[in-house]
């Protein structure tokens, strides 16, 4: 995997060369509104959608307010399964942890379902170098295994492919797998997929997966898929890892029944996905499969920290990638751009607290404050509101480049002397008035190429605001 | 990792800022909240539900048949494998009504775990959500949970009894279990699919490619 190599304090040269690559742009237009109209639909069948998301947000909110009890009951309850809990403050802790388990149990092959957060540990790298072979299972994470990249989102990690590129690393990977042809059609690329990960599923000695929820009730982890690989994962390797943030614990199953309403309808509008599976510990007496070990690893990095202050509400997040699917910016530049595991609105608020302010300067900065990610969010998470206190914070910690807090201190300075304000400003809007009157738009405008490249700028109105307001004071006396 | 434990349970509660950090009303808060659990919000769910249930496993790419008893199960089993053409070798699991069907001679059936070669399971569900269209699976030493996942065919038998309105009915019933929860439990709602390939809807990813309802009434 490549994370370690990439870096959150490129995403202006990111966003510039994924606008002008071609490939990319055609795979995102191809995905754009497909999520978006999905989950519309699904929720315009649902009258009880809003009140669903109240419960979840008011759910979280309690779980997070006693998160500490909430992980001992689950821990206990998953060792009373049987289980092992493991408990990692870092990703590094975490790796090693997984890595001493696989070598443990002299695994040579790791099946791997799709897991965000092993994806934030950098997991399958630490696992390779240590000689240890990872597939990963789930369709979307296999193709970029096979081309060497990270996920681009964080439900659809290989959207950003285009089927010339799937049929081209299939072509070059699949050849020892018997597979000489190029194919093309997407039934036929799913089926050669499907035959490769057979043996993988067959042969691997240890199955690792990410989790939906942590249920404290009973000690259930709980997975989400559509393909059934998280499930042939999870049931034919003779060890299971199952790698978790603190953050993922809920209370009961009456509150996963609330989750579920939620999460689906909310990342590809369904009313559940194809497979819900909640796993309870090693096989039981009796059992002929099943894994015959069952490990947990829980990971900090950084979550403890962010329920102190006005970030914790970011620990509702269930990781249903609506928010990247109705961002203007992520669906104009795709994921890669963001330079860590976790793009678009959530990954811009987590990515700083997860790999520092410094690293991560330009996300919270390339967002247009449009709010979109907060209508969408199913446990009302204020993503645009974090963006904008990493704002505050980025100024606050002297992070803004010279000019541009110059440029702040100037206009600050101008726009506290209303006089000089209006006169000034009074110019420009008569110009641009009288250039754009006949269209309503302007074609050009000298200074603003970089917007005109693209599109009009729209016309002002022929009054400024202040005058009109000044207007309407008048009138209404 | 005792230490890792220990940090984090620390770093955790200093971040919330408790006072008496593990008091007994917290503990006590906690508790009842999970011994006291019920359903929150519901969806109305209209009736009847053994149609509503067949409609919406249907909306999800399943198949079903409805039968009029026990003795309906082989002859509606070998009609779907017959019409697509795949060879009748079942693999069979374990339930109340699996175990009460008189299989007939010319049918092949083995019980044990399922492998690559397989190609039809036949499972039957311990209960119906009508909410979704959801299929309840348990493991058990005669359920196989690989069943439910390495054949190309899935086949799943359903009491029309075991139908019931929403998903919080089910954790109700399995509360109650002298066991308490089986150590798989799965909610399956159509045939695997992915949209891995240009968002574009395939079925049978890794799991079963069709999966087909026979659901048992009288």
């Amino acid at each position: 995997m490549t994370q370690a190599a990439t870096s959150t304090a490129v995403f202006k040269s990111k966003a510039r060369e994924a606008l002008s690559d071609p490939a990319l742009q055609q795979a995102m237009d191809r995905a754009k509104g497909g999520f978006v109209g999905a989950r519309r639909i699904a929720i315009e069948n649902l009258a009880e959608f809003d009140s669903l998301r109240d419960t979840a947000r008011d759910i979280k909110d309690h779980v997070l307010n006693h998160l500490d009890l909430y992980l001992e009951r689950y821990e206990r309850k998953t060792i009373e399964n049987g289980g092992h809990v493991h408990w990692a403050q870092t990703a590094e802790e975490a790796c090693q942890i997984v890595k001493k388990i696989c070598l443990d149990a002299d695994a040579r092959l790791v099946a791997k379902g799709k897991s965000m957060v092993s994806e934030e540990m950098g997991l399958n790298r630490v696992l390779e170098e240590a000689g240890i072979e990872v597939a990963e299972t789930d369709l979307g994470e296999y193709i970029i295994q096979l081309a060497g990249e990270s996920p681009s989102h964080i439900i659809a990690p290989a959207i950003h492919k285009t089927r010339e590129q799937i049929t081209e690393l299939f072509y070059k990977n699949h050849k020892s797998h018997g597979f000489s042809e190029r194919v093309t059609r997407r039934e036929a690329i799913v089926n050669e997929a499907r035959s490769v990960l057979r043996s993988v599923f067959a042969r691997a000695d240890v199955g690792i997966t990410g989790a939906n929820f942590l249920i404290a009730e009973s000690g259930a982890n709980v997975i989400v898929t559509n393909e059934g690989n998280g499930d042939l994962s999870s049931t034919l390797p003779r060890v299971q890892i199952i790698t978790a943030g603190i953050e993922k614990v809920i209370p009961s199953l009456d509150d996963l029944s609330t989750f579920l309403r939620i999460l689906g309808r909310s990342a590809t509008g369904q009313e559940m996905s194809a497979y819900t599976t909640l796993y309870s510990g090693p096989r039981r007496e009796g059992e002929v499969e099943g894994p015959t070990e069952y490990h947990v690893v829980l990971l900090d990095n950084g979550r403890s920290a962010m329920l102190a202050g006005r970030y914790r509400s970011m620990l509702r997040c269930i990781r249903c990638g609506a928010c990247l699917n109705h961002c203007p910016v992520y669906s104009a530049v795709g994921g890669h751009a963001y330079g860590w595991v976790y793009p678009g609105p959530m990954g811009s608020v987590l990515s700083p607290l997860m790999q520092g302010f410094e690293r991560s300067y330009d996300l919270p900065n390339a967002c247009t404050l449009n709010g979109r990610c907060n209508d969408v969010c199913p446990v009302r998470i204020p993503l645009s509101d974090m963006l904008r206190s990493h704002r505050f914070e980025q100024y606050r910690r002297n992070l803004n480049p010279w000019l541009g807090r110059r440029l702040l201190s100037l206009w600050a300075w101008f726009v506290r002397r209303p006089r000089l304000y209006q006169g000034v400003v009074a110019l420009p809007v008569w110009l641009m008035n009288r250039f754009g009157r006949e269209q309503g738009a302007l074609r050009r405008l000298p200074g603003a190429g970089g917007w005109t490249g693209g599109r009009d700028m729209a016309a002002p109105e022929k009054r400024t605001f202040q005058v009109q307001w000044q207007a309407k004071r008048d009138n209404g006396r | 990792m005792t230490d890792a434990r220990s940090d984090i349970l620390q770093a955790v509660r200093s971040s919330l800022d408790l006072g008496e950090q593990r008091s007994a009303s917290r503990v006590e808060l906690v508790e009842k909240r999970i011994s006291a659990s019920e359903a929150h919000v519901q969806p109305l769910v209209e009736d009847p539900l053994i149609q509503r249930f067949c409609d919406k496993h249907a909306a999800v790419h399943g198949t079903y048949e409805r039968v009029a008893g026990l003795a309906e199960v082989p002859s509606a089993i070998l009609r779907h494998l017959t019409a697509k053409e795949i060879p009748i070798e079942l693999l069979v699991g374990q339930g109340e009504l699996l175990d009460a069907v008189l299989w007939p001679s010319d049918m092949s059936v083995e019980k044990r775990p399922a492998t690559v070669e397989d190609s039809v399971a036949i499972s039957e569900a311990y209960a119906g959500i009508a909410e979704t269209g959801t299929l309840v699976l348990l493991s058990g030493e005669k359920r196989w949970t690989s069943h439910n996942f390495l054949p190309d065919d899935h086949i799943i038998i359903l009491d029309s009894t075991l139908i019931v309105r929403h998903q919080e009915d089910i954790w109700a019933r399995l509360r109650a279990l002298p066991d308490g929860l089986p150590r798989v439990v799965n909610l399956i709602t159509g045939p695997s699919k992915t949209a891995d390939v240009e968002q574009t809807v395939q079925y049978g990813a890794h799991g079963p490619r069709r999966l087909h309802l026979i659901v048992v009434e009288g």
